[in-house]
C-alpha cells in the first residue's frame, strides 16, 4: 500500500523544490508588470534579504530531478535563482488557490500514521525487535543450535519459544498499524468543500493541496492547518475549539488578516494566481501549536498590498473544529504537518514535538534486573568455561579410553570449541526467554489496573485515571522525592476574588468577600473615581469573551482563571463586560454602555508576568494604557509621584493570607505617543525571527510610568484530601518539593495549610533570598549550617527559596545546595520558571533519587518529562500537563492510592516474578550441569527437547504470571501504615541480596531433585527417559510449592494456575506420551502406573520445601520484617486491626514520633550512595543508622493500652 | 507509532468487576505456629511408615552380585588383560559357582551390571536411528549414526549407530545340580518398544561387518523386534553404572544352593577400567534392592518430627515477637478462653434480662415518670428535647440582637473606649464580654 506520498527524501526534495517556485513567483510577477502595477520583485527579493540564511544545496542529483518537474524555466533566470535559492531555503510560499501550481509542489493532505506497509512489514518490524539486546541474544544462541554437532537438544526448543515471542509482538504491532490504517483513511476520506477553479467543489479531505482554499461550517472539523481569510462574521472573527490540539475547552478566537478585512464574500472564490494574486510567506512546518509568524501579501485587486504579518491568531489548526460560526474560510498551508513528522518517527509529530520527546524511561526494577541479567550471564560464561576446559580434559584423558565412543584421533580445528559451546548452549536457558514477555505482560495489566480503579475516578467530572506509560508502574513504588505544582494541583484552580486594596482602602478585610462589603458597594454606587478605573481594568484589561446565551445571560469565556475570576467580580460590582464585538468592547455600568476600542494587546508571558491592554475609550477619545501583572513587574514601573508602599503592604497581607495578589495599573497615553510605539508593535509584530523577544522588548518601552491603581486578591481553595494525602505520603517517608511561580508568602501559607510543613514550634523554616551572589551565598551557608544542627533535632525543617536566588544558587553554588536539597525533606521554591522546574528535578535525580513530579499546567510540562514519573492532573489549564505525563489523575489526593497501592503492589510483584522466572531457569540449568558430571562432561542435556521448551513457556510461567493479583497487605492496611512504603523505596524485595537468596533456592532444589532422582532410579531403573521425567516433575512440583508459599492471597485464579498447571504437566505429557514417535513414548504412562514414582516426587517436595518452609517460617516467627507483622495483625486480628478506636490515638503518637522516627535522620551522609545496597541491612540514607524503624514502638504503646483493656473485662 | 496520544477518555469507565478492582475474595493463609508444626507433624508421621514399608521391600530383595572382569582373566594373562580380550583366539569361558544365601522365589532375574560406562555420553547417546530401527523404507536414515552409519563399502548399517555396535556381548549360563537352568529372554524388552520401536521387518544388515568389530554380532534372520537383547541396550541407561536385564529364571532357587556360572567373558571393559557384574536378583513393589528411598523417607520424616518438637520447644521458651507483650501466658488459647468466657456471660445476662419478673422490684419503678407515654427517668424528665433546645437557642438569638440594639444606641460612649465598633461582629462578640463583666460587678 502507498502510505501518502511524502517521506523523508520527499521532504527534503520539497525544500528545494520550493525554490524553484520562488522563481515562478518572479515570472508571475514578470507577467503582472505588463498587466498592471505591482512593485517589481526585486522588492520581495530585497524583503526576503532582510534575514539572508546561510543555506546552500549542492546536490546536483536532486537539482536535476526538480529541474525536469519544473515546467516554465527560462534561462537568464537561472543566476538569479541560484541565489534566492541560498537565501530562501528556510521558508516556504504558499500560492493562494492556484491549482496547478500547487499540484506538485507540496505533499497532498492524505493522512498517514502508518509505520509499515504490507511489503516492509516484516523486515522492518524484525528490525526493529532485533535492536533489543536480549533478542540478539536468543538469536545467536537459536542460530548456534542449528548446528546439530553441538545443539544438546532439538533447535525447536529455542526457536518455538522465540517465533512465538516474535509472533506476539509482530501480531501486536500489526493490529495496531491496522487500526491506524482505518482511522486515517476514514480521516483521508471525509468530504470537504474546497475551491476549485473558481468554483466551490465537494472533494475528499485528501485531495486538499497546499493553497487551496478550503470552506467550513459550523462544527465541521478543520482538515488541516489553514490562514483563515474570510468568515461569516463581519469583524473577521471566528471561534474554534482547540480541545483535539491542546485540550483546552474553552473557545478561542480566530481573526482574519487586517488585509483580507472587508473582502467581499465573492472574491474570495476568485483570489488566484493569475489575475488577483497572493502569496503567503511562512517558515517550514515545525512544532509550535502556540507560534506562527509569517507574512502574507495579497495583490491588486486588493487595494492593501503591503506586507501582512500573520500569527497563531490568523491560523485555524488541523483537528480543531470551528464553533459559533457559520462559516469560515481559509488558504490550506502546511498539509497534515502533524503527519509529515510521524513519518520519521511516531514522537516527531507536531503533538508529539510540542511536548518534547520523552526517553524511554527505565526503572529502576529495570536497571536491577538488567544488572542481575548481566550477572547470571557471567556466571554463565564462568559455568561455560570452567565445564568447557573440564570436558575437554576429561575427553582427551578418559573419554579415548572409551573405545565404544570411538573418538577419533585427529578432530577438526574447531575441536577445542566443541565442548563449550554445548555447554553454552545448555546454559542459555539460565536467563529465561520468557521475562521480558511476562515482564510486559503484567506491567500492562498493572497500568489497567490503575485505569479501572474506580476509586481513582473524580466523581466530579468523571474523569479516570490514565497511566499513559504502561512500563513504569513499579517506580511509582520506589518514589522518593515528589515534585508538585501548587496551583491546580493542591489547589482547585478555581479563582474567586476575594479581597482588594483600593489606592490605599483596603475592602473585604472584615468579611473575608469584598463583593459583599459594604463600602466597596457604596463606592461603587457613589462613582469613585479610583474605584472606578479599577473595575474598568478588572473588566478590560484581559482576553476574555463574553458569550451571551440566548437567554441574555452572558458567559465568559477565559483562558485564565484569574482573569475569569476579575471579570466576574467586575460584574458583580456593576461593571458588567457585555460585549466584544471585534476591537470594540462594550461595558455595562449602571446601566449605561460604555464603549472602548482596543488598539493593541500586550499579551501575557511568564517572562513579563503581566498583560496590558491599549484602549481607545469612545466617549472622549482618550487613549489609554491598562495593566495588570505581578507585583514585581508593575510596582516598580510606577509613576515618579506615586508612593507603593501601601500596595507592596497589601500586597504582602494578601499573601500572608494565602491569597493570589494582582497589581492593577493604568496610564494614559498621549496621541502621538501611541502612535510611535505603534508603528514599532507593528514592526515586530511582524518579524519573522525571535517575535516573541522582540515584542517584549517593544512592550518595555510602553508600560512605565504607571499610576497603580490597587491590588486584587483573589482565593483558590485547597483540593479535597490533600493535607491528608499529603500527610500520608510524608508519612511514608516521601520527600516534599513545591515548585511554584506564586510568591513566597502565598507559598508558604498554602504549604502550612497542607500539611506540607508544620507551624512554629515544631517546623522551622529558613529562608534563602539575596539578589547577589554573596549575598545568596551567605543565606545558603547559614541555612546548610541550621540545616546540619537541626538534622538531630526533632524538628520538620524545610528550606524556602526564590526563583532569584535558586538562579544564582544553582549557577554558582551549585554542589551547597545539593548538599542542602539532600538534607532537607522539604523545600518550597517560589517564583520559579518552567525551566527552574526542571533543573530542579534534574538536580534531585543527579543524586540519585526517585522523582515524581506533579503538575497541572502547560508551565509543569518540562518538570513532567524530567522527571522519572510524570503525573499530570487534569484539570482546568487543559490537559497539557496530563498528556505530557506518565499517569494523569484527576484530583492531587489520588497520588495516595496511585504510589501507595499501585505503586507497591507493581514493585512487589515485579519483583517476585522477575527473581521467580531467574530461580525457576536456575533450577534447571543446575540440574544438567550436575548432569554433565556423571555424563562425562560431554554436554549431554538430561531433558528432551520437548520438555525443556515447554517448562519454561508453559508450566512455569503460567502461575506465576497469575501472581500479578497477589496482595501482601490490603490496601486499607497499607494507608494505615504508610511506612511501609520503606520496603519499596528501599529496594527491599528485589537486590543483589534477596536474589542471592532465590539463587540459593534453586541450587538447593536442584540439588535435591538431583540426588534423589538418580539414587531413586539407580541400577535396573537408570533409564534416560524415565530419569529425565522423575527429575523434570521433581522441579514442576517445586515451582508450584514455591509460588504457592511465595503467594500472600490465594484467590481462585490463582488455584487454577498453580495446581491446574500441575495436573496440566500431567495431561500434557500423557498425551505425548501417547504418540509413538515421539522421544518419551510410554514413559508417562509408566511412571504414572509405579508407586515407586509417586514416592520419590512427594520425597522430592518434601525435601526442597522443608527447609524453605523451615526457614521462612522462622524468619517470619522470629525475625519478622514489617511486611510480616502487619501481616500478622491484619489476618490475627490483632491489636493493630481492631483500628476503631485506636486510629486517632495513635495519630497523636504518631504525630510526637513522626520527626523522630522516619522523617529525621540522625547522620545522613550527604555524599549520595546507590541507592540499593548489597546488604540485606541496607539502609536508605535517609534512615539514619541510628533511627529505628520506629512505627511499632507507638503500637506497642497501644496494645499495652489494649491488653489493659482486655485485663479490665 | 505514529502521533496519536491518549487522551483519559471523560466519562469512559471500565465495568466494574472484582478483578479489575483487584477484590477477588481471596484466602490469605499465614504461617502460623500451628499450621506449620502440624504441617511438620504430619510430614513426619506420614514419611516413617512409607519409608519402613520401602526399607521392609528393598530387605525382602533376595540380591547376589558376582563381579567377574577381573577373576576371569587367566592368571597368565594378568598382566595384558586388553590383549587377552582383544585377542579373538583366547578361551573366554570362565565357570564360577555361586551360593544362594536364602530362598529366592521366581522369577529370579539375571542382569549385568557395567561401571564406569558411560551410555549417557553424548556422542553415544545421539548415535542411533529411531527411523531406521522402526521400519525397513527408512533403511539409509542414518545420518545421525555416524561414525557408524555406513559400512565401508557405503551400504546402511542396520541397525547403525555406535549404541548398537557396541551391544553387551557375554553370554551367561547357569547349572544347578549340574542340571542347566533355563534363562528366559521373554518379556525383558518393553513390550511397547518391540511393537512400535523395533520393526518386525528389519533385519539386521551390514552389522559389525566393518574394519572395526565392537560388541555382539546379531543374526540376520531375526528382525530387530524379536532381538531383546538389542532392545535392552539400546535403552540407553542415565548413569554411568548401570544395570541391564539379561533375561528370567522361572525357578525358586533354595537357600544354600550352589548355582554354577558359565560366563563367556567376550566384553571390553579393561581398556576403561570398567568393571563387570553378574547380579541375580528377585523383585519386590520397589523393584530391585534399593535401600535409598527408605532410609531417604526415615531421615527425612525423623527430620520433619525433629524440626516439629524443636517448633513446639522454642514456641514454648521464646513466644512469637508479637505476642511477647502479652507475657509467657499470653497465648492465643488464653485470649480464646477469656473471650469465651466472656461470650457465655453475655449470653448467661441476656437469658436472665429475658426471664426477668416485671413484678420485681427495681429503683426506676419509683424514679420515672410517664411523660406522653413514654417512661422516663426523673432526672432527665425535665430536660428539654432538641426542639425545645432549638427554640431556647433562637430566643437567645433575639436576646442578642437586642442587647445589640441596646449598645448601639450607647456606642457614642464605647467607641471613645473600645475604638473597634465599627465591626459588627465584634461588637456583638464585645457586648458579651461586656454584659458577663457587668453581670460580675
Amino acid at each position: 500500500m502507498d502510505h501518502g506520498t511524502c517521506n523523508q527524501s520527499d521532504i527534503s526534495l520539497l525544500k528545494r523544490r520550493e525554490t524553484k517556485h520562488l522563481l515562478k513567483v518572479a515570472v508571475l510577477l514578470n507577467d503582472q508588470i505588463q498587466g498592471c502595477i505591482v512593485r517589481p520583485r526585486q522588492s520581495i527579493a530585497a524583503d526576503e534579504r532582510i534575514k539572508p540564511l546561510p543555506y546552500s544545496y549542492e546536490t546536483k542529483e536532486e537539482e536535476r530531478k526538480t529541474k525536469t518537474k519544473t515546467k516554465t524555466k527560462s534561462k537568464e533566470d537561472e543566476a538569479a535563482e541560484e541565489e534566492e535559492e541560498r537565501e530562501s531555503t528556510m521558508k516556504r510560499f504558499v500560492y493562494i488557490n492556484d491549482d496547478e501550481l500547487s499540484q506538485d509542489l507540496y505533499c497532498d493532505n492524505r493522512i498517514s500514521n502508518r509505520k509499515y506497509t504490507l511489503l516492509n512489514f516484516l523486515p522492518k518490524n524484525l528490525w526493529e525487535q532485533f535492536s533489543r539486546f536480549m533478542n540478539q541474544y536468543f538469536l545467536l544462541i537459536a542460530c548456534l543450535q542449528l548446528w546439530s554437532l553441538i545443539t544438546p537438544v532439538n533447535p525447536a526448543s529455542t526457536w518455538g519459544p522465540l517465533i512465538f515471542i516474535f509472533a506476539v509482538s509482530a501480531s501486536k504491532e500489526a493490529w495496531d498499524d491496522y487500526n491506524r490504517y482505518l482511522s486515517d483513511k476514514k480521516a483521508n476520506e471525509k468530504e470537504v468543500w474546497v475551491v476549485r477553479q473558481g468554483i466551490k467543489k465537494h472533494i475528499q479531505a485528501q485531495d486538499i493541496h497546499v493553497g487551496n482554499i478550503v470552506w467550513l461550517r459550523e462544527n465541521d472539523e478543520v482538515p488541516c492547518d489553514l490562514v483563515l481569510i474570510g468568515t461569516s462574521d463581519l469583524q473577521g472573527l471566528c471561534y474554534v475549539e482547540t480541545a483535539a490540539l491542546d485540550g483546552e475547552t474553552d473557545l478561542k478566537t480566530r481573526v482574519i488578516p487586517p488585509a483580507c478585512m472587508g473582502i467581499d464574500f465573492e472574491l474570495l472564490h476568485k483570489i488566484k494566481a493569475r489575475y488577483s494574486y497572493g502569496v503567503i510567506e511562512c517558515p517550514n512546518p515545525d512544532k509550535d501549536i502556540r507560534r506562527f509568524d509569517a507574512n502574507m501579501r495579497l495583490f491588486p485587486p486588493f487595494i492593501d498590498n503591503d506586507l501582512c504579518p500573520l500569527t497563531i491568531k490568523n491560523t485555524i489548526l488541523q483537528s480543531c473544529y470551528l464553533r459559533n460560526t457559520e462559516w469560515a474560510c481559509g488558504v490550506a498551508l502546511l498539509n497534515h504537518q502533524f503527519t509529515i513528522f510521524s513519518l520519521f518517527s511516531g514522537n516527531e509529530t507536531k503533538l508529539g514535538m510540542s511536548r518534547g520527546i520523552p526517553e524511554p524511561k527505565l526503572t529502576a526494577v529495570d536497571a536491577m534486573i538488567d544488572k542481575l541479567t548481566g550477572a547470571i550471564f557471567v556466571f554463565q560464561i564462568v559455568v561455560v568455561i570452567v565445564l568447557g576446559i573440564a570436558g575437554n580434559v576429561w575427553k582427551d584423558t578418559e573419554a579415548r579410553k572409551q573405545w565404544y565412543v570411538l573418538y577419533p584421533k585427529e578432530g577438526p580445528w574447531y575441536e577445542l570449541l566443541v565442548i563449550p559451546l554445548r555447554f553454552e548452549l545448555l546454559c542459555s536457558i539460565m536467563i529465561p526467554i520468557s521475562i521480558k514477555v511476562s515482564l510486559d505482560l503484567v506491567k500492562s495489566l498493572y497500568a489497567k489496573f490503575i485505569d479501572w480503579d474506580y476509586e481513582m475516578i473524580d466523581q466530579e467530572t468523571g474523569t479516570p485515571s490514565n497511566a499513559t506509560n504502561t512500563a513504569i508502574s513499579e517506580d511509582l513504588g520506589q518514589v522518593e522525592y515528589i515534585l508538585t505544582d501548587k496551583t491546580g494541583t493542591l489547589t482547585e484552580n478555581r479563582m474567586i476574588f476575594r479581597r482588594c486594596c483600593i489606592s490605599g482602602i483596603f475592602f473585604g478585610n472584615e468579611s473575608g468577600d469584598a463583593l459583599k462589603d459594604v463600602e466597596l458597594i457604596d463606592a461603587v454606587s457613589s462613582g469613585s473615581p479610583d474605584v472606578i478605573r479599577f473595575l474598568t481594568v478588572m473588566a478590560i484589561c484581559n482576553t476574555v469573551i463574553p458569550i451571551k446565551s440566548k437567554s441574555g445571560a452572558i458567559s465568559y469565556k477565559a483562558q485564565s482563571q484569574d482573569e475569569d475570576a476579575l471579570v466576574q467580580a467586575a460584574a458583580r460590582l456593576h461593571m458588567v463586560f457585555v460585549n466584544k464585538n471585534a476591537n470594540i468592547l462594550e461595558i455595562n455600568f449602571n446601566a449605561s454602555i460604555i464603549q472602548y476600542e482596543v488598539l493593541d494587546t500586550l499579551e501575557f508571558t511568564s517572562d513579563r508576568k503581566r498583560m496590558s491592554v491599549v484602549v481607545k475609550d469612545c466617549q472622549n477619545g482618550k487613549i489609554l494604557l491598562l495593566s495588570k501583572g505581578a507585583d514585581e513587574a508593575i510596582l516598580p514601573y510606577a509613576c515618579s509621584g506615586q508612593q507603593t508602599r501601601t500596595f507592596s503592604e497589601a500586597v504582602e497581607q494578601y499573601s500572608q493570607l494565602g491569597l493570589r495578589t494582582l497589581c492593577l495599573a493604568w496610564r494614559e497615553l498621549k496621541e502621538d505617543e501611541y502612535r510611535e510605539w505603534s508603528l514599532l508593535f507593528k514592526e515586530a509584530n511582524s518579524t519573522l525571527i525571535d517575535r516573541e523577544w522582540r515584542l517584549a522588548e517593544v512592550c518595555q518601552t510602553l508600560e512605565h510610568d504607571l499610576e497603580i491603581l490597587g491590588v486584587a486578591a483573589i482565593e483558590d481553595h485547597l483540593q479535597d484530601g490533600v493535607p491528608e494525602a499529603i500527610e500520608t505520603l510524608r508519612k511514608a517517608g516521601i520527600n516534599f518539593w513545591m515548585l511554584t511561580g506564586d510568591k513566597q508568602n502565598t507559598a508558604i501559607q498554602i504549604a502550612l495549610s497542607c500539611n506540607f510543613i508544620s507551624p512554629e514550634p515544631k517546623g522551622q523554616l529558613l529562608l534563602i533570598n539575596g539578589k547577589t551572589e554573596d549575598e545568596v551565598s551567605r543565606s545558603l551557608e547559614r541555612v546548610l549550617l541550621t540545616m546540619r544542627i537541626t538534622t538531630s533535632e526533632p524538628k520538620d525543617v524545610a528550606f524556602v527559596v526564590d526563583g532569584w536566588a535558586l538562579e544564582i544558587a544553582l549557577k554558582h553554588y551549585r554542589k551547597a545546595f545539593t548538599e542542602l536539597a539532600i538534607l532537607s525533606r522539604t523545600a518550597i521554591c517560589c517564583r520559579v520558571t518552567p525551566s527552574q522546574k526542571a533543573q530542579l528535578v534534574e538536580l534531585l535525580k543527579s543524586c540519585d533519587y526517585r522523582t515524581l513530579a506533579i503538575g497541572d499546567g502547560g508551565n509543569d510540562v518540562r518538570m513532567i518529562q524530567q522527571a522519572d514519573i510524570g503525573v499530570g492532573i487534569s484539570g482546568r489549564e487543559g490537559l497539557q500537563a496530563a498528556r505530557a505525563a506518565d499517569y494523569s489523575i484527576g484530583r492531587f489526593r489520588f497520588l495516595k492510592r496511585l504510589i501507595l497501592v499501585h505503586g507497591r503492589y507493581s514493585y512487589n510483584r515485579t519483583a517476585f516474578l522477575s527473581q521467580y522466572s531467574f530461580y525457576k531457569s536456575l533450577l534447571i540449568c543446575f540440574i544438567q550441569i550436575f548432569f554433565s558430571f556423571i555424563s562425562g562432561v560431554s554436554g549431554t542435556s538430561l531433558f528432551n527437547s520437548v520438555s525443556l521448551m515447554a517448562y519454561n513457556v508453559f508450566y512455569t510461567s503460567i502461575p506465576v504470571l497469575i501472581s500479578v493479583l497477589d496482595k501482601d497487605l490490603s490496601e486499607t492496611t497499607v494507608m494505615q501504615h504508610p511506612q511501609i512504603l520503606f520496603y519499596c523505596q528501599a529496594g527491599r524485595l528485589l537486590n543483589p541480596s534477596t536474589f542471592a537468596g532465590w539463587f540459593g533456592r534453586s541450587l538447593f532444589h536442584a540439588i535435591v531433585v538431583f540426588v534423589i532422582s538418580i539414587n531413586a532410579y539407580a541400577y535396573e531403573k537408570s533409564e534416560m527417559e524415565e530419569v529425565s521425567m522423575v527429575a523434570l516433575s521433581g522441579c514442576i512440583w517445586l515451582q508450584a510449592f514455591v509460588v504457592a508459599l511465595e503467594t500472600n492471597s490465594f484467590t481462585v485464579l490463582q488455584h487454577l494456575a498453580i495446581w491446574g498447571n500441575l495436573a496440566a504437566f500431567y495431561i500434557i505429557n500423557l498425551l505425548v506420551s501417547a504418540l509413538p514417535s515421539s522421544g518419551m513414548y510410554t514413559i508417562m504412562f509408566r511412571l504414572c502406573r509405579q508407586p515407586y514414582y509417586w514416592i520419590t516426587v512427594i520425597l522430592i517436595v518434601v525435601a526442597g520445601m522443608g527447609p524453605v518452609l523451615a526457614l521462612k517460617y522462622f524468619r517470619y516467627t522470629y525475625r519478622p520484617s514489617k511486611i510480616n507483622i502487619l501481616q500478622q495483625a491484619e489476618r490475627l486480628g490483632g491489636p493493630i486491626l481492631s483500628l476503631g478506636n485506636i486510629e486517632s490515638q495513635s495519630r497523636s503518637i504518631e504525630k510526637d514520633i513522626s520527626p523522630l522516627s522516619i522523617t529525621q535522620p540522625k547522620n545522613r551522609n550527604p555524599v549520595f550512595e546507590p541507592l540499593l545496597s548489597d546488604s540485606p541491612n541496607s539502609t536508605r540514607r535517609s534512615f539514619g543508622s541510628g533511627t529505628t524503624f520506629d512505627f511499632f514502638q507507638s503500637q506497642s504503646r497501644l496494645s499495652s493500652i489494649y491488653s489493659r483493656n482486655c485485663k479490665d473485662n | 507509532m505514529g502521533g496519536e496520544v491518549k487522551a483519559p477518555k471523560i466519562g469512559e469507565r471500565a465495568a466494574y468487576s472484582r478483578f479489575t478492582q483487584q477484590e477477588l475474595p481471596a484466602c490469605k493463609p499465614i504461617l502460623t505456629p500451628g499450621w506449620v508444626i502440624t504441617t511438620f507433624i504430619f510430614v513426619g508421621i506420614i514419611f516413617i511408615p512409607i519409608g519402613l514399608a520401602s526399607l521392609f521391600a528393598s530387605e525382602r530383595v533376595v540380591e547376589i552380585v558376582y563381579r567377574y572382569d577381573e577373576g576371569c582373566i587367566p592368571t597368565n594373562y594378568s598382566d595384558q588383560k586388553l590383549a587377552y580380550i582383544q585377542n579373538s583366539t583366547t578361551n573366554k569361558t570362565c565357570t564360577r559357582s555361586l551360593i544362594v544365601p536364602k530362598q529366592m522365589k521366581r522369577p529370579v532375574y539375571v542382569y549385568y551390571q557395567l561401571d564406569n560406562f558411560y551410555q549417557n555420553h553424548r556422542r553415544y547417546v545421539k548415535s542411533r536411528s529411531d527411523k531406521q530401527l522402526r521400519s525397513n523404507a527408512s533403511e539409509g536414515d542414518t545420518s545421525s549414526c555416524d561414525p557408524e552409519g555406513v559400512a565401508p563399502d557405503k551400504h546402511p548399517i542396520v541397525p547403525c549407530g555406535l549404541i548398537a555396535w557396541s551391544l553387551f556381548n557375554d553370554t551367561y549360563g547357569f547349572l544347578v545340580n549340574n542340571e542347566a537352568l533355563e534363562v528366559s529372554k521373554r518379556n525383558i524388552a518393553w513390550k511397547s518398544d518391540q511393537e512400535h520401536k523395533f520393526g518386525s521387518d528389519v533385519y539386521p544388515k551390514n552389522f559389525q561387518s566393518g574394519g572395526l568389530i565392537g560388541g555382539a554380532k546379531l543374526n540376520d534372520t531375526i528382525p530387530l523386534s524379536e532381538q531383546a537383547d538389542l532392545i535392552v541396550w539400546m535403552r540407553t541407561a542415565a548413569f554411568p553404572t548401570f544395570r541391564k536385564l539379561y533375561g528370567k529364571i522361572e525357578m525358586d532357587l533354595e537357600a544354600n544352593e550352589n548355582v554354577t556360572v558359565v560366563i563367556q567373558n567376550n566384553y571390553n571393559t579393561y581398556s576403561f577400567g570398567g568393571k563387570k557384574k553378574l547380579v541375580l536378583s528377585t523383585t519386590s513393589w520397589i523393584g530391585g534392592k534399593n535401600d535409598f528411598l527408605g532410609v531417604a523417607y526415615l531421615t527425612v520424616g525423623g527430620l520433619c518430627l525433629f524440626l516439629a518438637i524443636s517448633f513446639i520447644l522454642v514456641y514454648v521458651v521464646k513466644p512469637r515477637q508479637s505476642r511477647k507483650k502479652f507475657g509467657l501466658l499470653e497465648k492465643h488459647k488464653d485470649y480464646v478462653v477469656r473471650a469465651q468466657a466472656f461470650h457465655k456471660k453475655e449470653e448467661a445476662y441476656g437469658e436472665k434480662a429475658a426471664f426477668r419478673n416485671p413484678d420485681e422490684f427495681y429503683f426506676k419503678m419509683i424514679k420515672t415518670r410517664t411523660i406522653d407515654g413514654v417512661h422516663k427517668l426523673e432526672s432527665q424528665a425535665n430536660k428539654y428535647t432538641p426542639e425545645e433546645l432549638m427554640l431556647i437557642k433562637t430566643q437567645d438569638i433575639g436576646y442578642v440582637l437586642q442587647k445589640v440594639q441596646v449598645k448601639k444606641r450607647l456606642s457614642g460612649w464605647i467607641d471613645g473606649y473600645g475604638g473597634v465598633w465599627v465591626i459588627y461582629g465584634r461588637e456583638m462578640a464585645l457586648g458579651f464580654t461586656r454584659e458577663e463583666e457587668d453581670g460580675e460587678r
